[in-house]
């Protein structure tokens, strides 16, 4: 369990950063490490050259402004935690990080780099989906912007091209109130399902409602057919319930040695109504 | 036969024996400088890797090194061929009737026969070049029909190992009373087949070594993280006809072995004799993927049990079928009856149950072998039974207290020979269930078992009851049908300066018997522990097995209590006659030799050490001046722990996740020797066992491929899957030991996976919901409750 040989570099800015990745299909980013250095121990994966992301700075920040959080591609799960920014503006981010592996793993790992290995099971891309983010890819040729709905590909792909880099991630900040559900192994483990859901309510009515299910198919689902149905409804339990049957009655759910698709499907309704219920009574609090 | 008769147990004042003492051993690991094997760096050192099979059956047909052997930095290549020149293997079995005795090549030459199996090693100027070169070995393999598991090897129509007929290793009977007319007519029989998930010890530090050949002497210095180093020598020098006076070997700090350690590994052959070739030393410390595929595995069997019940909940026989998936070799030394064969000799634990139909049978597969692992045989049969006892006392509205209460066999019934000749002589297992049961509150809890079911929340009471036959020696290994000699020895010395050395084969994988070993040494010698050294980390020491079986504090106690009294009688002999009293005058405490009841008249420990070794003319009369002793020690008969568990959970049923709110533990392992050790103990194996029957199970699929190759998938508890614990003590001190000391290591792994899953199960059973298959995954837990609801 060595690393095999690799090159390696350490570039100052984005631009070069995107060049070095041009220059060479097999090389790739390094963020944080905490998925890459393992498959590379495990000499799962050989790339000539690891670009190492760690100095540019620019890649670091969290900024907020015209109705949106722009969240760099280097910012780790534990500085994402500990934003009062994300808990005022981006509470789904809040909540879900929390379930994101363990304090260790916070420190080192980073939104971007969690989003670019695109595993299904992970809470960013599920948090991302949620929350209709722009994914902001840098080439050679200059900056090109993709809907959350439109990044991920399937499992462990995504629209980054080669030579490209994601760098940045913008969210709209949300006017729905939102609740994050998720069952897993152990504490800090990848998700066996999640769910989150966002409820826009008036006067008790559902004026808008978005639920994303985790960990149940190749990529986050939206589950638009149950956001339908609740337009217009109290979200009483009784609908929650109704919501989540819709959400989930022709999932095609995946069985591992971690739980059956039986398991993720059924279960996927109860995260779906438990989120539900918990935006619901977030709203009226 | 080394047996020590009940009076031949020295007895000595306990005053460092009781007591919480800091361990010797932490300042080091606390601080980083604790030396494990990985640290071990020598001039021209090598190191190690090694190719596996990747597939559970086949024929290599064909093999080509020429690449990696002429890659930079390698030094030598090896396959099967090649050490086979020098060793047939790891030759295993139990030398009983009907048993199918293994040779498990030191790397695989013509058949592999599981994945993970030795093939090919390369060694070179790093492990990273080795791995490089690894990879380009071409081997071509011809796949073979596969035994995936106990079903296929029990309709052997493909057979996993030429060297086992029929897939059978060992099949036995070991008790056949007629139950069939108690079974047909007992108001209750509870029963049911029980799978125990196949798991790993998964010792934080994996296996390794390092091995130097010094060719000028032909002496084989041998590094190894292993739990018998003793042992391990002389099946070096048996299994490679190398000398055995030509190798040491040496142990430095292990980082846990849980058993794991406790064999003798090919992988350990085949650095040996590579370090030989080259002349050269070479260090191979495995990964964590290794460790998963290759280092043996543990508990995997299927246990078919039922309990015949009366009116009043008296148990009034027992059937039990117990069948090992045993893996493609037996292990050694213990065999494939590790499991099992052990399993169905401690049936009816701490119960009365006067009938018993008890049979184990070992299959062969095609997967890595079954090994030692704390609670050896136990914790399988225990759980099945445990549970079949809540069932029964649900059904018969009874608690599972008071069900226990009228089965158990209780003080007045000493000496109780069990069904299985079992000759149970103490043992406070009524008392334990008592504790338990203040413990836990019960009556608190039925109510809010009642409360909780009525807001559609389900939490359970598991309870188990056992005894361990710790200590284990030759009388305890015969009892399991394994008729082995087993001992180990003891050197003590008083040194000049009237400190104490200690030299054994007990060496330490972290249990703390650098300070246990010293806390007894320092009584029986009226020393303070900070005199007494501990030295186990070479077999340049006294000889003995080595540390397992919950046996070193029973083996060190008796072992160093022995040695001691040797000297303790010199040392009074020369102090009577220097200060003009009888021997038997004499006392030794507080580091002081003195007369009895008067403390002023003696002297220092150092003194009469340096007149020992200094003064002719202070010697008696044809003295013998060698204030060094070596004894063993091997315990008269069976050595009985006991103690119980008792879990609390939550399941959520809508999604099977399971919440432990509380482990309640209560252990009587006679006079603790340092109870803060015994906690840890404690501690460490409801841990495990935890893991073992909620989160760990390697898992194959049907051809045999282990698909849990990392933690990712191999789920051990962390800190935060682990719930308050809370500890109880009884004593029963056992006669056959010095300070009355039993062993207690196994303890948790043997009972508190039934706790957990007896919880489980009774927090479900309203909803007419049993789980008998390990792991309790939330899946299974959900599909329980599907099928109950169909």
């Amino acid at each position: 369990m060595k690393f095999p040989a690799f090159a390696y570099a350490r570039p100052a800015t984005v631009e070069e950063a995107v060049t070095l990745l041009a220059s060479d299909d097999e090389a790739r980013p390094l963020a944080g490490g905490q998925t890459l250095l393992p498959i590379l121990a495990l000499r799962m994966s050989m790339p000539s050259c690891l670009v190492d992301l760690n100095d540019l700075e620019e890649l670091k920040s969290i900024t907020v402004g015209d109705g949106v959080v722009r969240v760099g591609a280097m910012v780790t799960h534990a500085q994402n935690l500990a934003s009062a920014e994300h808990r005022t503006h981006l509470p789904l981010l809040s909540a879900a990080v929390r379930h994101v592996a363990h304090e260790a793993i916070r420190t080192r790992g980073t939104i971007g780099g969690s989003l670019a290995h695109a595993d299904a099971a992970a809470e960013m891309p599920l948090v991302v989906t949620a929350l209709e983010a722009t994914m902001v890819i840098v080439n050679q040729q200059g900056e090109r912007r993709v809907a959350a709905s439109d990044f991920f590909g399937g499992h462990f792909t995504t629209a980054i091209e080669a030579g490209e880099l994601l760098t940045a991630i913008e969210f709209p900040i949300s006017d729905h109130r939102w609740a994050f559900e998720e069952v897993a192994r152990r504490p800090g483990d990848f998700a066996l399902v999640m769910a989150a859901a966002g409820l826009k309510l008036n006067n008790g009515a559902c004026e808008s409602a978005r639920i994303t299910l985790g960990s149940v198919a190749d990529r986050p689902l939206r589950a638009t057919e149950a956001e339908t149905f609740l337009v217009g409804k109290s979200v009483t339990a009784g609908v929650a319930a109704e919501a989540a049957q819709i959400a989930t009655q022709d999932l095609k759910s995946h069985g591992d040695i971690h739980a059956s698709a039986e398991y993720r499907r059924t279960v996927a309704g109860t995260m779906v109504k438990r989120a539900l219920t918990r935006a619901a009574m977030e709203q009226s609090a | 036969m080394n047996k020590v008769l009940k009076s031949d147990v020295a007895q000595f004042p306990l005053n460092a024996i009781g007591q919480s003492i800091l361990r010797k051993e932490d300042p080091k690991l606390l601080t980083g400088r604790g030396r494990y094997l990985a640290d071990i760096t020598l001039p021209g050192m090598l190191h190690a890797a090694f190719v596996r099979s990747p597939f559970a059956h086949a024929k290599i047909t064909h093999i080509d090194v020429a690449a990696a052997a002429a890659m930079d930095g390698v030094e030598l290549v090896w396959t099967g061929t090649d050490t086979q020149r020098f060793t047939q293997g790891v030759r295993a079995g139990q030398n009983c009737d009907n048993y199918v005795h293994t040779t498990q090549p030191a790397m695989a030459h013509e058949i592999v026969h599981f994945v993970g199996e030795t093939v090919a090693i390369v060694v070179a100027a790093s492990r990273r070049l080795a791995e490089d070169a690894a990879e380009l070995i071409d081997i071509d393999y011809e796949e073979l029909p596969v035994v995936a598991d106990i079903a296929e090897a029990n309709e052997a129509s493909a057979i996993a190992n030429a060297e086992i007929p029929d897939n059978i290793i060992h099949h036995n009977v070991r008790v056949a009373h007629d139950v069939d007319d108690t079974f047909a007519n007992a108001a209750l029989v509870v029963e049911d087949v029980f799978y125990n998930n196949r798991v790993s010890a998964s010792p934080m530090e994996t296996r390794g070594c390092v091995v130097n050949h010094e060719w000028t002497t032909g002496l084989i210095t041998f590094w190894s993280a292993t739990q018998i180093p003793g042992f391990l020598r002389t099946m070096l020098a048996n299994f490679l006809q190398i000398p055995e006076h030509t190798i040491e070997v040496i142990t430095p700090q292990v980082g846990g072995g849980f058993g794991q350690k406790a064999h003798v590994h090919v992988e350990e052959l085949v650095i040996c004799l590579c370090a030989r070739e080259l002349s050269q030393p070479i260090s191979w410390v495995e990964d964590r993927q290794e460790n998963l595929l290759s280092a043996t595995h543990a508990k995997h069997q299927i246990n078919t049990m039922a309990i015949a019940v009366d009116n009043d909940g008296r148990f009034l026989a027992l059937k039990n079928h117990a069948t090992t998936d045993s893996g493609a070799y037996n292990c050694f030394p213990w065999s494939a009856s590790i499991e099992s064969k052990i399993g169905v000799g401690t049936c009816t634990g701490v119960y009365k149950i006067p009938l018993v139909r008890g049979e184990s049978l070992e299959v062969a597969t095609n997967k890595c072998l079954i090994g030692a692992y704390r609670g050896v045989g136990w914790s399988a049969g225990q759980t099945a039974r445990e549970i079949l006892i809540d069932r029964a006392a649900r059904e018969l509205k009874l608690s599972p207290f008071e069900i226990r209460r009228r089965n158990v066999i209780r003080t007045e019934d000493f000496p109780y020979t069990n069904a299985t000749d079992l000759r149970i002589h103490e043992g406070t297992f009524l008392e334990t269930i008592d504790v338990l049961e203040r413990m836990v509150d019960y009556e608190n809890f039925k109510q809010r078992q009642l409360d909780a079911r009525a807001v559609g929340k389900y939490i359970g009471l598991g309870l188990s009851i056992f005894h361990e036959l710790g200590g284990i020696g030759t009388r305890t290994n015969s009892y399991f049908g394994n008729p082995v000699t087993t001992y180990d020895s003891s050197t003590v010395r008083v040194d000049p300066t009237g400190t104490v050395t200690v030299t054994t084969a007990l060496a330490s994988s972290g249990q703390g018997l650098p300070t246990t070993l010293a806390q007894i040494a320092a009584d029986a010698l009226g020393v303070s522990v900070d005199k007494v050294v501990i030295r186990a980390e070479s077999t340049a020491n006294a000889y003995g097995l080595g540390t397992f079986a919950s046996r070193a504090a029973v083996f060190g106690a008796g072992s160093i209590g022995r040695a001691a009294d040797v000297l303790r009688t010199k040392i009074k002999q020369i102090a009577g006659h220097m200060l003009e009293v009888s021997p038997e005058d004499i006392v030794l405490e507080n580091d002081t030799v003195h007369v009895a009841g008067v403390p002023a008249r003696g002297m220092s420990m150092a003194e009469v050490a340096g007149a020992i070794y200094f003064a002719e003319s202070a010697h008696p009369e044809n003295f013998d001046p060698t204030l060094e002793a070596t004894a063993t020690f091997d315990p008269a008969d069976n050595i009985l722990a006991n103690g119980g568990h008792a879990a609390i959970v939550e399941v959520d049923i809508e999604t099977g996740i399971v919440r432990i709110e509380k482990v309640f533990a209560v252990e009587d392992c006679g006079q603790m020797i340092n109870p803060m050790i015994v906690e840890g103990q404690m501690r460490g194996g409801i841990a495990q066992a935890i893991g073992a029957t909620m989160l760990e199970e390697l898992v194959h699929d049907e051809n045999g491929q282990l698909v849990t190759t990392t933690f990712m998938d191999y789920l051990l508890p962390s800190a935060v899957d682990v719930p308050d614990i809370e500890i109880e003590h009884l004593t029963t001190p056992s006669d056959l030991v010095p300070g009355g000391i039993k062993g207690l290591g196994e303890s948790a792994m043997i009972s508190a996976p039934a706790a957990v899953a007896g919880a489980v199960n009774d927090a479900l059973a309203c909803l007419g919901v049993s789980i008998t298959r390990g792991a309790i995954t939330p899946s299974r837990i959900f599909e329980a409750l599907q099928n109950a609801q169909t």
